[in-house]
């Protein structure tokens, strides 16, 4: 059997959140743990997870700051802020470009993490 | 009109422009934390000033219109989204420093000006919802005493949040029933909100120092030319503590809307508790993002330099306070950068203190604005502001989910003059 995907939820916000509607949205096929976001990226980095997610209000700074140091900047992507909207298909071309680490805002916390679990299973 | 201008408040708005323009022009300091750690890439020659530019509009913009301008309005103190970020922008995108800072300065100035201006042409309009607007905070200042059992819940779990909020209630309670008491001959009254937020905090800290987890080792050297670059900013970056702590002491912003709302209602120790207990949210954000930067933030660990005008006596002891606070953050930073590091709980508490006010501010903003917009106009303003905070939640929040209601208010004000023009509705 395939090895479940594995999850780091670093950033700021609304965490569990995050946690519980990857899980639902997989059917807990994606595993999801939450860690600190220095955590989550030095996990994402040493291979034990396979991406980071994050929010804050920005779905940039508290989000991702710390995976643009330790996981790398080429590596991370703000997916969902203010003004833009995810769907499955960028996700999925970001992913195949080598993005690690995805941030988005609170406020659109449900649309990132449907859309980032979309482009994972399909 | 001319004689109500405040030339002081000119003079300290447009300085404080001006001046966060420079440190963002010289990558010294960004308001935004989310330009912040881009500032690299961008020093590095990764990126050039347009993309930066580009990218510092495109967080920020959603902040200035559709969070801190309609609280701003609601509450009548400038929330400080307003200046910061938009001394991000002008110090980022424009690279001659003696232009943008002009710029900046001029921003600063002029925004009091409009924003003094829009409150002030409320008086001539046929229906005056100032007052009404002002209800918007009104829930925030008692709910906002929620956010360390809320905190506990979501860390901890729902048992311990529940004997947290037992323990606050019964604080604040008791302080009510106490109230005033007198110390040495004299009438006291001690405030209830402050003794529940004490109680809830030493419960959130209390679990914090019992979680011993501990982090993964990160070669600290990354950070140390970081820090050291920021350490030598120091002398930059301390007028401007001063300078925000000068006009928070004339009680002219606020870093967030709970303090908003607690100073439009003249609650000044309560604003300055809010504040202190901010920058507990915010420092590890701050510090790692500065740490990973070299770059500092504007406001320091965001509001305890505010705070700290709020209860100082005089604007003097103000700047000194300010910089003095701000001197102690840019010495603590390392050592902050490495205990945060070794205990994640307390990292971990700080993100959960954000996720708890802001889940807190979503529903007291609501529940404001609805009963705000009713204020205003009756039956009318309930049915607008539900619809329209709803039609925000399915269109996906183009309008922060915090501030949908506020500005729903200020919708169905405008609304109300309308329909008064076109006599529609009579005005008392």
């Amino acid at each position: 059997m395939e090895e479940k995907i594995k999850v780091a939820i670093g950033g700021q916000l609304v965490k569990k959140e995050i946690k519980e509607l990857i899980e639902s949205e997989s059917n807990n096929s994606i595993e999801a743990e939450i860690f600190t976001d220095m955590d989550a990226s030095m996990k994402v980095n040493l291979g034990t997870h396979d991406f980071y997610l994050g929010s804050c209000q920005s779905g940039a700074g508290g989000a991702l700051a710390m995976a643009y140091a330790i996981i790398g900047r080429e590596k991370c992507a703000t997916i969902a802020n203010a003004i833009s909207k995810p769907t499955p298909e960028s996700v999925q071309t970001l992913v195949k470009n080598g993005v690690k680490a995805f941030g988005f805002t609170n406020d659109r916390h449900e649309l990132a993490v449907k859309a980032f679990v979309k482009a994972i299973l399909s | 009109m001319l004689e109500s201008i405040d030339l002081l408040k000119i003079f300290i708005f447009a300085l404080m422009g001006g001046y966060a323009t420079f440190l963002a022009n010289k990558a010294i300091a960004v308001y935004h934390d989310g330009l912040r750690p881009i500032m690299p890439e961008f020093m590095n020659g990764n990126m050039s000033r347009k993309e930066l530019a580009g990218v510092s509009f495109a967080i920020s913009i959603g902040f200035i219109t559709g969070f801190a301008l309609p609280i701003s309005i609601a509450t009548g103190i400038i929330v400080i989204h307003i200046i910061l970020l938009t001394a991000d922008f002008i110090g980022v995108s424009i690279a001659n420093t003696k232009v943008s800072v002009a710029i900046g300065a001029i921003y600063g100035g002029s925004i009091t000006l409009v924003l003094d201006a829009v409150i002030k042409s409320f008086e001539y309009l046929p229906v005056n919802f100032l007052d009404a607007l002002s209800a918007v905070g009104m829930p925030v200042i008692y709910a906002f005493v929620a956010f360390p059992a809320v905190t506990v819940a979501y860390q901890f779990g729902v048992r311990k949040g529940v004997y947290t909020l037992i323990a606050s209630l019964a604080g604040q309670i008791a302080i009510e029933a106490i109230n005033p008491i007198l110390i040495v001959g004299e009438e006291v009254s001690l405030s209830p909100q402050g003794i529940a937020l004490l109680v809830g905090m030493t419960f959130l800290l209390t679990y914090a120092a019992k979680d011993k987890s501990v982090g993964i080792d990160i070669e600290n050297s990354v950070f140390e030319d970081n820090i050291q670059r920021i350490k030598g900013n120091a002398k930059y970056l301390i007028p401007m503590g001063a300078l925000l702590a000068v006009a928070a002491n004339y009680q002219w912003i606020a870093g967030e809307p709970i303090a908003g709302s607690l100073l439009g209602q003249d609650k000044l120790v309560s604003a300055a508790i809010v504040a202190i207990v901010q920058a507990l949210a915010f420092m590890p954000l701050i510090v790692t993002t500065s740490m990973i930067s070299g770059v500092y933030g504007t406001n320091g660990w965001c509001d305890w330099l505010l705070g700290a005008g709020y209860l100082a006596p005089n604007p003097i002891v103000a700047a000194g306070a300010g910089a003095a606070l701000m001197g102690v953050e840019v010495k603590s930073l390392g050592g902050i950068g490495r205990t945060l590091h070794r205990f994640p709980a307390l990292k971990e508490s700080g993100d959960n203190i954000r996720t708890a006010m802001t889940g807190i501010l979503e529903i007291a903003l609501l529940v404001g604005g609805v009963y705000a917009a009713n204020d205003i106009w009756e039956g009318v303003g309930m049915f607008a502001v539900v619809s329209l905070y709803i039609l925000n939640e399915i269109a996906g929040r183009p309008v922060m989910k915090m501030a949908a209601a506020p500005l729903g208010a200020i919708i169905v004000g405008i609304a109300a003059n309308i329909a008064a023009i076109l006599g529609l509705i009579t005005v008392a």
